[in-house]
């Protein structure tokens, strides 16, 4: 059987099969999981919606690195998943929000990893948080129908760098370690 | 970090401003100014901003008994005439806040000033 | 060929949780229909939620209807009005009930005999057979007048509410005076309201609001977090508010000198009269009151209004289930002491608290 190919870089490099793949991609999400419960448990400082740390994030970041585009997308969904179902906000408003921001944002953060190496780990991570903030604001003009959501969009795409900011320095101290381990490009170059 | 990183960050900073400073000048009618309803036998008639720049003017509106003139001016609006027994409409006076009403009951003419309030459900009067 | 295959998988995938989302966007969310009309002299409206839209029509139809009733029999102005009025429960009362026992169907005796009982609850104070003074004054025509103080305490001599007999056993009304009235004006919206109330309850709506301007009725909660917020109107500011009341499953009722009122000479007149002197009641200026029912709630604000303010703070603090805020003339504010739970105060100016 074919086994999975890591997403960059040959040379020294771990492949994995199948099974130890769904492993590791199971605790990721694990957690990923955590990460999110963790942080919806933190008193938010501003009272704005839709502006959090995103944590689980880093998590995301380093799958999409490390597994690639349809890894990091699905970790992205099964994390909204059951983090709104251990809650108890499974299909609710911000269910739907929060899925609507982490699919875009995995989504975009592929797709600019894959075809846009100019950016670093950090700025693909603010690109990323931006995109979970505009993917959130979109769900949100969808279901609530007032023009007055739009306010939000400036201070959404500030807030994103920071929090994007944050979230891609930690995935990329993380990164060479587990690129070592899964044969990212960090650790094959080598 | 590399440079486009920084050229990133730089883009949405700017667009972040550009869209704060359309937004203010998009909304500013809705920031200084209050939004009158009329509405005669339960159909909405017209919707006026009330900002210090509404022309003063006088609207004739048609109820149920006969026509209500609504005057406007000076960012406030009143019933001025109406064609009921009673006219406790037309001795309310001037209404220029948000969730101020008019109502001349037998003509079913209603002025209500738009309240942005989402605080409340209600007021009890 | 596997490529393929993945690829597909993947596609179908992501079809499905578009899907997904835009049914969830379509489906989750309760609806809200709103509905209003001009009743009993006021905008009634009322605002229920479910997701059956057809549902949440019917029920608020049959209740704007049930609300029509009530108006249509309680109206005692519909004749001078409407040249085609046939005569209604009310005209049959003030015309005959002083001949003869009247027989009058089940909601308008509910009526009378509540309002019978409050006469005693308030000592008197409270009493609905203040028609004939309310038509001294020339309320609810087209010209209010000043009485003089011989027509004043001759019309007085007939707003006694204990010579109103009523027969339970056969629902009829009789006055042992002759010339006595009833205005059914500090009860009939509340009982109407009530009355719409049950009928959405009845229909399985469990979240609503009636809105009848003095008389609001809430059902169920505003959501499973917070309660529905009501704020009570400054009696002498109508763009402002004393305060918010918090309420879940209640009514909440307040009766006003400001609502209906005429001048002459500088000095204003309002139509909430009192029998002690026959003068518009001078204490308080405005009562709010929060009951279970919005037809005890309305009651009771009238009643409250015309005892001295401390008194009226007794008598709601002694009845269960009861809450109320009370306006001195003096702007000052007397609440029950269960009250503190449902009010916030939004310190208004010139108010002062007891």
């Amino acid at each position: 059987m074919r086994s999975w190919m890591p997403s960059f870089g040959k040379g020294r490099c771990v492949f994995l099969n199948r099974t130890q793949k769904l492993v590791y991609f199971s605790f990721f999400l694990t957690l990923a999981a955590v990460l999110g419960l963790l942080e919806s448990l933190l008193p938010n400082p501003l009272p704005l919606p839709g502006v959090k740390l995103g944590l689980a994030n880093i998590v995301t970041l380093l799958v999409l690195y490390v597994f690639g585009l349809k890894a990091g997308v699905s970790l992205a969904l099964l994390r909204v998943i059951f983090v709104s179902l251990l809650t108890g906000t499974f299909l609710s408003v911000g269910f739907w929000l929060s899925l609507s921001g982490g699919i875009i944002s995995a989504l975009v953060m592929g797709v600019l990893l894959r075809h846009c190496p100019v950016f670093s780990i950090v700025g693909t991570s603010i690109a990323g948080a931006v995109m979970h903030n505009l993917g959130q604001l979109a769900a949100a003009s969808l279901l609530i129908q007032t023009s007055y959501i739009f306010f939000y969009l400036p201070i959404l795409l500030l807030a994103g760098i920071p929090t994007g900011l944050i979230t891609g320095y930690i995935a990329g101290l993380l990164l060479p370690s587990l690129g070592r381990r899964f044969g990212h490009k960090t650790a094959c170059r080598k | 970090m590399t440079k486009a990183d920084l050229k990133l960050i730089g883009i949405l900073i700017i667009v972040a401003l550009c869209l704060f400073g359309a937004g203010r000048w998009l909304f500013s009618a809705v920031d200084e100014g209050q939004k009158a309803v009329i509405k005669s036998c339960g159909k909405l008639v017209r919707v006026i901003d009330l900002t210090a720049n509404t022309p003063e003017q006088q609207i004739m509106v048609e109820g149920r008994l006969g026509i209500s003139i609504v005057e406007i001016g000076n960012g406030k609006i009143r019933m001025h005439d109406s064609p009921c027994p009673d006219k406790y409409c037309v001795h309310q006076g001037w209404a220029s806040v948000p969730g101020q009403a008019i109502i001349c009951v037998p003509n079913e003419v209603v002025i209500y000033i738009e309240a942005e309030d989402a605080e409340l459900d209600a007021i009890l009067r | 060929m596997q490529t393929i295959n993945r690829k597909i998988l993947f596609a179908t995938g992501c079809v499905i949780i578009l899907a997904l989302f835009l049914g969830g966007l379509y489906i989750r969310q309760p609806r809200e229909y709103f509905s209003e009309e001009f009743l009993m002299d006021t905008l009634v409206s009322i605002s229920t939620y479910g997701a059956d839209t057809d549902l949440l029509q019917q029920a608020t139809r049959e209740a704007f209807s049930a609300m029509r009733q009530i108006a249509e029999k309680t109206d005692r102005y519909a004749r001078h009005k409407d040249p085609l009025h046939t005569i209604n429960e009310i005209d049959r009362i003030n015309d005959s009930a002083a001949i003869a026992p009247v027989k009058v169907d089940a909601d308008v005796f509910a009526m009378i005999k509540s309002a019978r009982d409050y006469y005693d609850l308030t000592n008197g104070a409270f009493d609905i057979t203040i028609a004939p003074l309310i038509d001294l004054w020339g309320f609810g025509t087209e010209e209010p007048r000043l009485p003089s103080p011989e027509a004043l305490t001759k019309t007085l001599s007939l707003v006694d509410a204990s010579s109103i007999l009523l027969d339970e056993a056969e629902q009829t009304v009789y006055f042992l005076k002759p010339g006595m009235a009833l205005d059914l004006g500090a009860v009939a919206k509340g009982y109407a309201v009530e009355k719409a109330a049950q009928i959405l309850s009845a229909h399985g709506i469990k979240k609503a609001l009636i809105n009848a301007g003095g008389n609001i009725r809430v059902l169920g909660e505003r959501t499973a977090n917070d309660p529905w917020r009501v704020g009570i109107q400054d009696p002498r500011d109508p763009s402002g508010i004393l305060g918010i009341l918090n309420l879940n499953a209640e009514a909440a009722t307040t009766s006003g000198d400001y609502n209906r009122t005429f001048s002459i000479d500088g000095q204003t007149y309002h139509h909430i009269l009192s029998k002690k002197d026959g003068y518009p009641a001078s204490g308080t200026i405005s009562v709010t009151v929060v009951t279970k029912d919005a037809f005890s709630g309305d009651l009771l604000s009238t009643a409250l209004f015309l005892l001295e303010p401390e008194a009226a703070r007794k008598l709601a603090e002694s009845m269960p289930d009861t809450e109320a805020l009370i306006v001195t003339s003096a702007k000052k504010i007397l609440m029950t002491s269960g009250l503190q739970q449902k009010f916030e105060s939004t310190g208004t100016e010139g108010y002062s608290y007891d």
